[in-house]
Protein backbone atom coordinates (compact mmCIF):
# COMPACT_ATOMS: atom_id res chain seq x y z
CA UNK A 1 0.00 0.00 0.00
CA UNK A 2 1.59 3.24 -1.17
CA UNK A 3 0.76 6.21 1.05
CA UNK A 4 1.13 9.88 0.19
CA UNK A 5 1.92 11.34 3.60
CA UNK A 6 1.54 15.01 2.74
CA UNK A 7 -1.67 16.10 1.06
CA UNK A 8 -4.14 18.82 1.89
CA UNK A 9 -7.87 19.11 2.06
CA UNK A 10 -9.88 21.33 -0.20
CA UNK A 11 -8.61 23.50 -3.01
CA UNK A 12 -6.09 26.30 -3.31
CA UNK A 13 -7.75 29.55 -2.31
CA UNK A 14 -11.30 28.24 -2.18
CA UNK A 15 -13.46 25.64 -0.40
CA UNK A 16 -13.39 22.02 -1.43
CA UNK A 17 -15.56 21.58 -4.53
CA UNK A 18 -18.46 19.18 -3.92
CA UNK A 19 -17.37 16.91 -6.76
CA UNK A 20 -14.13 16.17 -4.91
CA UNK A 21 -15.37 13.01 -3.24
CA UNK A 22 -13.18 10.47 -1.44
CA UNK A 23 -13.78 8.05 -4.31
CA UNK A 24 -12.60 10.61 -6.83
CA UNK A 25 -9.54 11.46 -4.75
CA UNK A 26 -8.58 7.79 -4.51
CA UNK A 27 -8.94 7.40 -8.27
CA UNK A 28 -6.80 10.50 -8.77
CA UNK A 29 -4.10 9.17 -6.44
CA UNK A 30 -4.30 5.79 -8.11
CA UNK A 31 -3.27 7.42 -11.38
CA UNK A 32 0.22 7.74 -9.90
CA UNK A 33 0.18 4.39 -8.15
CA UNK A 34 -0.76 5.83 -4.77
CA UNK A 35 -3.26 3.86 -2.67
CA UNK A 36 -3.89 6.14 0.28
CA UNK A 37 -3.12 9.52 1.78
CA UNK A 38 -2.79 11.50 4.94
CA UNK A 39 -4.98 14.56 4.51
CA UNK A 40 -4.03 17.72 6.36
CA UNK A 41 -6.05 20.92 6.61
CA UNK A 42 -5.37 23.78 4.25
CA UNK A 43 -7.43 26.70 5.55
CA UNK A 44 -6.43 25.78 9.09
CA UNK A 45 -2.76 26.41 8.48
CA UNK A 46 -3.21 30.07 7.63
CA UNK A 47 -2.87 32.70 10.32
CA UNK A 48 -6.27 34.21 9.62
CA UNK A 49 -8.02 30.96 10.54
CA UNK A 50 -9.55 31.78 13.91
CA UNK A 51 -11.30 28.45 14.39
CA UNK A 52 -9.77 25.30 12.86
CA UNK A 53 -12.46 23.01 14.27
CA UNK A 54 -14.95 23.05 11.35
CA UNK A 55 -12.29 22.05 8.85
CA UNK A 56 -10.88 19.45 11.23
CA UNK A 57 -14.37 17.95 11.52
CA UNK A 58 -14.90 18.05 7.75
CA UNK A 59 -11.67 16.19 7.10
CA UNK A 60 -12.48 13.50 9.65
CA UNK A 61 -15.91 13.03 8.09
CA UNK A 62 -14.45 12.98 4.56
CA UNK A 63 -11.87 10.35 5.47
CA UNK A 64 -14.46 8.20 7.27
CA UNK A 65 -15.80 7.26 3.83
CA UNK A 66 -12.52 5.58 2.94
CA UNK A 67 -11.30 3.83 6.09
CA UNK A 68 -7.83 2.39 5.77
CA UNK A 69 -7.14 4.50 2.69
CA UNK A 70 -7.63 8.13 3.71
CA UNK A 71 -6.31 9.31 7.06
CA UNK A 72 -7.38 12.55 8.67
CA UNK A 73 -4.94 14.99 10.11
CA UNK A 74 -5.97 18.19 11.84
CA UNK A 75 -4.61 21.67 12.55
CA UNK A 76 -4.26 23.95 15.51
CA UNK A 77 -2.36 27.19 15.97
CA UNK A 78 -0.08 27.01 19.03
CA UNK A 79 -0.55 30.75 19.55
CA UNK A 80 -4.17 30.05 20.53
CA UNK A 81 -2.91 28.55 23.80
CA UNK A 82 -5.42 26.51 25.76
CA UNK A 83 -7.92 26.28 22.91
CA UNK A 84 -5.21 24.67 20.78
CA UNK A 85 -4.54 22.16 23.53
CA UNK A 86 -8.27 21.49 23.88
CA UNK A 87 -8.58 20.91 20.14
CA UNK A 88 -5.71 18.42 20.15
CA UNK A 89 -7.42 16.45 22.93
CA UNK A 90 -10.77 16.66 21.13
CA UNK A 91 -9.37 15.35 17.81
CA UNK A 92 -7.64 12.50 19.61
CA UNK A 93 -10.75 11.66 21.63
CA UNK A 94 -13.37 11.99 18.89
CA UNK A 95 -11.42 10.84 15.85
CA UNK A 96 -8.40 8.96 17.16
CA UNK A 97 -6.21 11.39 15.21
CA UNK A 98 -2.53 10.55 15.04
CA UNK A 99 -1.07 13.52 13.18
CA UNK A 100 -1.41 17.27 13.66
CA UNK A 101 -0.30 19.66 10.94
CA UNK A 102 1.55 22.85 11.90
CA UNK A 103 2.86 25.53 9.56
CA UNK A 104 5.15 27.91 11.47
CA UNK A 105 5.54 30.26 8.50
CA UNK A 106 1.89 30.67 7.56
CA UNK A 107 0.63 30.49 11.14
CA UNK A 108 3.24 32.94 12.33
CA UNK A 109 4.62 31.17 15.36
CA UNK A 110 8.12 30.22 16.44
CA UNK A 111 9.04 26.58 16.97
CA UNK A 112 11.24 27.75 19.82
CA UNK A 113 8.36 29.35 21.72
CA UNK A 114 6.67 28.26 24.98
CA UNK A 115 3.39 27.93 23.07
CA UNK A 116 5.00 25.35 20.79
CA UNK A 117 6.34 23.46 23.79
CA UNK A 118 2.86 23.15 25.28
CA UNK A 119 1.59 21.66 22.02
CA UNK A 120 4.58 19.32 21.82
CA UNK A 121 4.04 18.20 25.39
CA UNK A 122 0.41 17.22 24.86
CA UNK A 123 1.19 15.58 21.52
CA UNK A 124 3.86 13.49 23.18
CA UNK A 125 1.38 12.53 25.91
CA UNK A 126 -1.32 11.51 23.39
CA UNK A 127 0.94 9.84 20.83
CA UNK A 128 0.24 12.40 18.15
CA UNK A 129 2.95 13.09 15.58
CA UNK A 130 3.55 16.65 14.39
CA UNK A 131 3.75 17.18 10.64
CA UNK A 132 5.56 20.48 10.14
CA UNK A 133 5.94 22.59 7.08
CA UNK A 134 9.68 22.97 6.93
CA UNK A 135 12.42 24.40 4.78
CA UNK A 136 11.39 28.05 4.78
CA UNK A 137 13.64 30.36 6.79
CA UNK A 138 13.36 31.84 9.34
CA UNK A 139 10.47 30.06 10.96
CA UNK A 140 10.76 26.47 9.83
CA UNK A 141 14.25 25.05 9.92
CA UNK A 142 14.61 21.29 10.44
CA UNK A 143 17.08 21.87 13.27
CA UNK A 144 14.57 24.10 15.05
CA UNK A 145 12.19 21.13 14.91
CA UNK A 146 14.87 18.68 15.97
CA UNK A 147 15.14 20.50 19.28
CA UNK A 148 11.66 19.20 20.04
CA UNK A 149 12.90 15.64 19.54
CA UNK A 150 15.47 16.24 22.24
CA UNK A 151 13.11 17.89 24.70
CA UNK A 152 10.18 15.54 24.00
CA UNK A 153 11.79 12.20 23.21
CA UNK A 154 8.46 10.41 22.94
CA UNK A 155 7.25 12.80 20.25
CA UNK A 156 7.41 12.04 16.53
CA UNK A 157 8.37 15.08 14.46
CA UNK A 158 7.90 14.97 10.69
CA UNK A 159 9.69 17.47 8.45
CA UNK A 160 6.95 17.71 5.85
CA UNK A 161 9.31 18.87 3.10
CA UNK A 162 12.56 17.21 4.25
CA UNK A 163 14.26 20.58 4.14
CA UNK A 164 12.56 21.69 0.92
CA UNK A 165 14.98 23.32 -1.53
CA UNK A 166 17.70 24.65 0.73
CA UNK A 167 17.74 22.85 4.06
CA UNK A 168 18.02 19.20 3.10
CA UNK A 169 21.37 18.85 4.84
CA UNK A 170 19.83 20.19 8.04
CA UNK A 171 17.05 17.67 7.70
CA UNK A 172 19.55 14.83 7.29
CA UNK A 173 21.51 15.91 10.37
CA UNK A 174 18.32 16.12 12.40
CA UNK A 175 17.21 12.65 11.32
CA UNK A 176 20.62 11.14 12.02
CA UNK A 177 20.67 12.62 15.51
CA UNK A 178 17.10 11.76 16.48
CA UNK A 179 15.33 8.54 15.56
CA UNK A 180 11.98 10.25 16.16
CA UNK A 181 12.66 12.78 13.40
CA UNK A 182 11.03 11.77 10.11
CA UNK A 183 11.76 13.10 6.62
CA UNK A 184 8.83 13.43 4.23
CA UNK A 185 10.27 13.55 0.72
CA UNK A 186 8.44 16.54 -0.71
CA UNK A 187 10.92 19.13 -1.85
CA UNK A 188 14.46 17.82 -2.32
CA UNK A 189 15.24 16.81 -5.88
CA UNK A 190 16.77 13.54 -7.00
CA UNK A 191 20.34 14.12 -5.80
CA UNK A 192 19.05 15.25 -2.42
CA UNK A 193 16.64 12.33 -2.18
CA UNK A 194 19.47 9.91 -2.98
CA UNK A 195 21.60 11.46 -0.22
CA UNK A 196 18.76 11.08 2.25
CA UNK A 197 18.19 7.46 1.28
CA UNK A 198 21.88 6.80 1.78
CA UNK A 199 22.22 8.69 5.06
CA UNK A 200 19.01 8.10 6.99
CA UNK A 201 17.38 4.82 8.04
CA UNK A 202 14.43 4.06 5.72
CA UNK A 203 12.12 3.82 8.72
CA UNK A 204 12.57 7.57 9.11
CA UNK A 205 11.59 8.44 5.53
CA UNK A 206 8.22 8.73 3.85
CA UNK A 207 6.89 10.48 0.72
CA UNK A 208 4.41 13.30 0.22
CA UNK A 209 3.17 15.37 -2.69
CA UNK A 210 1.60 18.44 -1.03
CA UNK A 211 -1.33 18.26 -3.45
CA UNK A 212 -4.20 20.73 -3.30
CA UNK A 213 -1.82 23.61 -2.71
CA UNK A 214 -1.90 24.39 -6.43
CA UNK A 215 -4.34 24.91 -9.27
CA UNK A 216 -2.51 22.13 -11.11
CA UNK A 217 -2.69 19.19 -8.75
CA UNK A 218 -2.14 16.49 -11.33
CA UNK A 219 1.18 18.14 -12.15
CA UNK A 220 2.12 18.32 -8.47
CA UNK A 221 1.25 14.67 -7.83
CA UNK A 222 3.06 13.41 -10.91
CA UNK A 223 6.16 15.52 -10.27
CA UNK A 224 6.70 14.53 -6.65
CA UNK A 225 6.26 10.83 -7.26
CA UNK A 226 8.26 10.92 -10.50
CA UNK A 227 11.16 12.40 -8.54
CA UNK A 228 11.06 9.55 -6.04
CA UNK A 229 10.69 6.93 -8.77
CA UNK A 230 13.77 8.35 -10.52
CA UNK A 231 15.99 7.54 -7.54
CA UNK A 232 17.48 4.07 -7.28
CA UNK A 233 16.84 2.27 -3.99
CA UNK A 234 16.71 -1.29 -2.74
CA UNK A 235 13.25 -2.89 -2.76
CA UNK A 236 13.03 -3.01 1.03
CA UNK A 237 14.04 0.64 1.26
CA UNK A 238 11.50 1.64 -1.37
CA UNK A 239 8.82 -0.27 0.53
CA UNK A 240 9.64 1.49 3.79
CA UNK A 241 9.71 4.90 2.15
CA UNK A 242 6.49 4.49 0.18
CA UNK A 243 4.56 2.63 2.84
CA UNK A 244 6.20 1.29 5.99
CA UNK A 245 7.12 4.52 7.72
CA UNK A 246 3.71 6.06 7.09
CA UNK A 247 1.89 2.95 8.33
CA UNK A 248 3.92 2.92 11.52
CA UNK A 249 3.13 6.56 12.27
CA UNK A 250 -0.54 5.91 11.53
CA UNK A 251 -0.55 2.90 13.84
CA UNK A 252 -1.25 0.44 11.03
CA UNK A 253 1.97 -1.52 11.20
CA UNK B 1 11.57 19.31 -31.31
CA UNK B 2 15.05 20.55 -30.45
CA UNK B 3 15.96 20.63 -26.77
CA UNK B 4 18.72 22.85 -25.45
CA UNK B 5 19.39 22.33 -21.76
CA UNK B 6 20.32 25.74 -20.39
CA UNK B 7 21.91 24.56 -17.16
CA UNK B 8 24.16 21.55 -16.52
CA UNK B 9 27.30 21.06 -14.46
CA UNK B 10 30.41 19.09 -15.37
CA UNK B 11 33.47 18.24 -13.34
CA UNK B 12 34.42 16.51 -10.13
CA UNK B 13 32.79 18.34 -7.25
CA UNK B 14 32.37 18.03 -3.50
CA UNK B 15 28.61 17.49 -3.56
CA UNK B 16 28.12 16.20 -7.10
CA UNK B 17 30.11 15.16 -10.15
CA UNK B 18 29.42 14.55 -13.81
CA UNK B 19 31.89 13.82 -16.60
CA UNK B 20 31.51 15.27 -20.08
CA UNK B 21 31.00 11.78 -21.47
CA UNK B 22 28.28 10.97 -18.95
CA UNK B 23 26.55 14.26 -19.71
CA UNK B 24 26.63 13.49 -23.44
CA UNK B 25 25.25 10.00 -22.74
CA UNK B 26 22.39 11.49 -20.75
CA UNK B 27 21.73 14.04 -23.48
CA UNK B 28 21.62 11.29 -26.09
CA UNK B 29 19.32 9.15 -23.95
CA UNK B 30 16.83 11.98 -23.51
CA UNK B 31 17.01 13.67 -26.89
CA UNK B 32 18.88 16.78 -25.79
CA UNK B 33 20.70 18.41 -28.69
CA UNK B 34 22.85 20.90 -26.78
CA UNK B 35 23.61 21.88 -23.23
CA UNK B 36 24.82 25.01 -21.52
CA UNK B 37 27.54 23.77 -19.20
CA UNK B 38 29.01 25.37 -16.09
CA UNK B 39 31.56 24.12 -13.53
CA UNK B 40 30.71 22.18 -10.37
CA UNK B 41 30.43 23.49 -6.81
CA UNK B 42 34.06 23.80 -5.67
CA UNK B 43 35.05 25.23 -9.03
CA UNK B 44 32.29 27.80 -8.79
CA UNK B 45 33.44 28.74 -5.30
CA UNK B 46 37.23 28.84 -5.53
CA UNK B 47 38.86 26.77 -8.28
CA UNK B 48 37.41 28.93 -11.03
CA UNK B 49 40.19 28.48 -13.58
CA UNK B 50 40.14 24.69 -13.27
CA UNK B 51 36.38 24.60 -13.75
CA UNK B 52 36.34 27.06 -16.62
CA UNK B 53 39.09 25.19 -18.44
CA UNK B 54 37.13 21.95 -18.20
CA UNK B 55 34.03 23.61 -19.57
CA UNK B 56 35.93 25.34 -22.39
CA UNK B 57 37.77 22.13 -23.29
CA UNK B 58 34.47 20.25 -23.42
CA UNK B 59 33.05 22.88 -25.75
CA UNK B 60 36.10 22.68 -28.00
CA UNK B 61 35.83 18.88 -28.17
CA UNK B 62 32.06 18.89 -28.69
CA UNK B 63 31.36 22.22 -30.31
CA UNK B 64 28.05 20.98 -31.72
CA UNK B 65 26.76 19.89 -28.28
CA UNK B 66 28.33 21.92 -25.47
CA UNK B 67 27.84 25.65 -24.85
CA UNK B 68 30.22 26.93 -22.16
CA UNK B 69 29.32 29.45 -19.47
CA UNK B 70 32.18 30.68 -17.29
CA UNK B 71 32.30 31.71 -13.66
CA UNK B 72 34.58 33.60 -11.32
CA UNK B 73 34.27 34.46 -7.66
CA UNK B 74 33.72 38.23 -7.50
CA UNK B 75 35.84 38.47 -4.36
CA UNK B 76 38.91 37.77 -6.48
CA UNK B 77 38.44 41.29 -7.83
CA UNK B 78 40.61 42.14 -10.83
CA UNK B 79 41.75 38.54 -11.18
CA UNK B 80 38.10 37.49 -11.52
CA UNK B 81 37.53 40.04 -14.27
CA UNK B 82 40.67 38.88 -16.06
CA UNK B 83 39.48 35.30 -15.85
CA UNK B 84 36.09 36.10 -17.28
CA UNK B 85 37.69 38.09 -20.10
CA UNK B 86 39.92 35.12 -20.87
CA UNK B 87 36.92 32.82 -20.95
CA UNK B 88 34.85 35.11 -23.16
CA UNK B 89 37.79 35.39 -25.54
CA UNK B 90 37.99 31.59 -25.56
CA UNK B 91 34.34 31.21 -26.46
CA UNK B 92 32.32 31.29 -23.26
CA UNK B 93 28.76 32.21 -24.16
CA UNK B 94 27.68 33.56 -20.81
CA UNK B 95 28.51 34.24 -17.17
CA UNK B 96 27.33 32.14 -14.24
CA UNK B 97 27.31 33.59 -10.72
CA UNK B 98 26.32 31.79 -7.54
CA UNK B 99 25.85 34.10 -4.54
CA UNK B 100 25.72 31.23 -2.03
CA UNK B 101 28.85 29.40 -3.15
CA UNK B 102 30.70 32.61 -3.91
CA UNK B 103 29.67 34.46 -0.76
CA UNK B 104 28.00 37.65 -1.90
CA UNK B 105 24.55 39.10 -2.35
CA UNK B 106 23.16 39.90 -5.77
CA UNK B 107 22.96 43.53 -4.69
CA UNK B 108 26.57 43.69 -3.46
CA UNK B 109 28.67 45.94 -5.64
CA UNK B 110 31.47 43.40 -5.46
CA UNK B 111 29.84 41.59 -8.38
CA UNK B 112 29.41 44.69 -10.54
CA UNK B 113 32.75 44.44 -12.42
CA UNK B 114 31.91 40.91 -13.58
CA UNK B 115 28.39 41.90 -14.51
CA UNK B 116 29.72 44.88 -16.46
CA UNK B 117 32.16 42.70 -18.34
CA UNK B 118 29.33 40.39 -19.39
CA UNK B 119 27.02 43.27 -20.26
CA UNK B 120 29.71 44.95 -22.37
CA UNK B 121 30.23 41.70 -24.27
CA UNK B 122 26.45 41.12 -24.68
CA UNK B 123 26.64 37.86 -22.73
CA UNK B 124 23.70 36.62 -20.63
CA UNK B 125 24.27 36.37 -16.89
CA UNK B 126 22.88 33.35 -15.06
CA UNK B 127 22.33 33.77 -11.33
CA UNK B 128 21.57 30.94 -8.94
CA UNK B 129 18.46 32.22 -7.15
CA UNK B 130 16.04 31.15 -4.47
CA UNK B 131 18.31 30.66 -1.49
CA UNK B 132 17.72 33.16 1.31
CA UNK B 133 19.08 35.73 1.93
CA UNK B 134 21.59 36.37 -0.82
CA UNK B 135 19.79 35.60 -4.05
CA UNK B 136 16.15 36.54 -4.12
CA UNK B 137 14.04 37.50 -7.13
CA UNK B 138 13.76 41.15 -6.21
CA UNK B 139 17.48 41.44 -5.59
CA UNK B 140 17.91 40.31 -9.17
CA UNK B 141 15.38 42.93 -10.25
CA UNK B 142 17.52 45.60 -8.57
CA UNK B 143 20.56 44.44 -10.50
CA UNK B 144 18.59 44.22 -13.73
CA UNK B 145 17.42 47.80 -13.20
CA UNK B 146 21.00 48.90 -12.56
CA UNK B 147 22.08 47.25 -15.82
CA UNK B 148 19.08 47.58 -18.14
CA UNK B 149 21.21 46.73 -21.16
CA UNK B 150 22.18 43.38 -19.63
CA UNK B 151 20.17 40.17 -19.72
CA UNK B 152 19.77 38.07 -16.60
CA UNK B 153 18.58 34.51 -16.06
CA UNK B 154 16.83 33.72 -12.78
CA UNK B 155 18.23 30.26 -12.10
CA UNK B 156 15.92 27.55 -10.75
CA UNK B 157 12.99 29.97 -10.85
CA UNK B 158 14.00 30.90 -7.30
CA UNK B 159 13.12 27.46 -5.94
CA UNK B 160 11.62 26.97 -3.35
CA UNK B 161 9.58 29.47 -1.35
CA UNK B 162 10.31 32.60 -3.34
CA UNK B 163 7.80 31.31 -5.87
CA UNK B 164 5.47 34.03 -4.64
CA UNK B 165 7.83 36.68 -6.02
CA UNK B 166 8.92 35.29 -9.36
CA UNK B 167 6.16 36.48 -11.64
CA UNK B 168 6.01 39.96 -10.13
CA UNK B 169 9.79 40.28 -10.26
CA UNK B 170 10.13 39.22 -13.88
CA UNK B 171 7.24 41.47 -14.87
CA UNK B 172 8.92 44.45 -13.21
CA UNK B 173 11.71 44.60 -15.78
CA UNK B 174 12.22 43.51 -19.35
CA UNK B 175 15.60 41.86 -19.03
CA UNK B 176 15.09 38.80 -16.84
CA UNK B 177 14.28 35.28 -18.04
CA UNK B 178 13.44 32.39 -15.72
CA UNK B 179 15.17 29.00 -15.85
CA UNK B 180 13.03 26.00 -14.94
CA UNK B 181 15.24 23.47 -13.14
CA UNK B 182 14.37 22.15 -9.68
CA UNK B 183 10.97 23.79 -9.53
CA UNK B 184 7.57 22.10 -9.51
CA UNK B 185 5.92 21.26 -12.81
CA UNK B 186 2.78 23.00 -11.58
CA UNK B 187 4.69 26.20 -10.90
CA UNK B 188 6.31 26.27 -14.32
CA UNK B 189 2.88 25.84 -15.86
CA UNK B 190 1.53 28.74 -13.79
CA UNK B 191 4.51 30.85 -14.71
CA UNK B 192 3.95 30.24 -18.41
CA UNK B 193 0.32 31.24 -18.02
CA UNK B 194 1.30 34.46 -16.24
CA UNK B 195 4.43 35.51 -18.12
CA UNK B 196 4.06 33.83 -21.49
CA UNK B 197 6.55 31.37 -22.89
CA UNK B 198 9.08 33.95 -24.09
CA UNK B 199 10.40 34.55 -20.57
CA UNK B 200 10.99 30.90 -19.68
CA UNK B 201 14.10 28.84 -20.41
CA UNK B 202 14.40 25.10 -19.93
CA UNK B 203 17.24 23.77 -17.77
CA UNK B 204 17.81 20.56 -15.84
CA UNK B 205 20.60 21.36 -13.35
CA UNK B 206 22.03 17.92 -14.11
CA UNK B 207 23.39 15.99 -12.30
CA UNK B 208 21.30 17.25 -9.38
CA UNK B 209 18.07 16.16 -11.00
CA UNK B 210 16.82 13.51 -13.36
CA UNK B 211 17.04 14.96 -16.86
CA UNK B 212 14.06 12.78 -17.77
CA UNK B 213 11.84 14.26 -15.05
CA UNK B 214 12.89 17.79 -15.96
CA UNK B 215 12.08 17.28 -19.65
CA UNK B 216 8.81 15.50 -18.90
CA UNK B 217 7.56 18.33 -16.73
CA UNK B 218 7.68 20.57 -19.81
CA UNK B 219 6.36 17.97 -22.25
CA UNK B 220 3.46 17.03 -19.99
CA UNK B 221 2.33 20.43 -18.83
CA UNK B 222 3.32 23.05 -21.39
CA UNK B 223 1.36 23.47 -24.59
CA UNK B 224 1.03 24.23 -27.45
CA UNK B 225 4.14 23.11 -29.31
CA UNK B 226 5.14 26.71 -30.06
CA UNK B 227 5.46 27.40 -26.34
CA UNK B 228 7.41 24.20 -25.79
CA UNK B 229 9.75 25.12 -28.62
CA UNK B 230 10.36 28.56 -27.13
CA UNK B 231 11.04 27.15 -23.67
CA UNK B 232 13.12 24.19 -24.83
CA UNK B 233 15.30 26.02 -27.33
CA UNK B 234 14.14 29.29 -28.87
CA UNK B 235 14.61 31.56 -25.89
CA UNK B 236 18.10 30.46 -24.90
CA UNK B 237 19.14 30.39 -28.56
CA UNK B 238 18.01 33.99 -28.92
CA UNK B 239 19.90 35.05 -25.79
CA UNK B 240 23.13 33.41 -26.75
CA UNK B 241 22.92 34.40 -30.39
CA UNK B 242 25.75 33.24 -32.53
CA UNK B 243 27.26 31.30 -29.66
CA UNK B 244 24.46 28.81 -29.89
Amino acid sequence: MVIDFHTHYGAWGRPRPPEDTPERLLAFLGGQGVDGALIAPLMGVFSHCTDPRPENDEIAEYCSHAPGRLFASFAVNPLFGQSAIDEIRRCKGEYGSRVVKLHPWLQGFSISSPEMDRVAEVCEELGIAILFHDGTPVYSHPLQMARLCRDFPGLTVIAGHAGLGDLGREAILAARRYSNFILCLCGPRELGIAEMIESVPPGQICVGSDIFTSDYNEAVLWFRWASVRAVEMAPEVRHAVKCGTAKRILGLA
Amino acid sequence: MEIIDAHCHIGHGINYSLSVDDLLRQMDAHGVAKAVVVPVDRCIAVNNIEGNNLVLDAARSHSDRIIPFATANPWYGGRAVDEIRRCFDAGAAGLKLHPVLQGFSIIDEVCYPLVEEAVNRAKPIYFHTGTPVHCTPFQLVELAMTYPEGHFIMGHAAYADYWNDVSAAVSAVGNISVETSLHLASFIKSLKDELGSDKIIYGSDAPKTSMRVEIDKILRYIEPDADREAIFAGNIRRLIGKGC
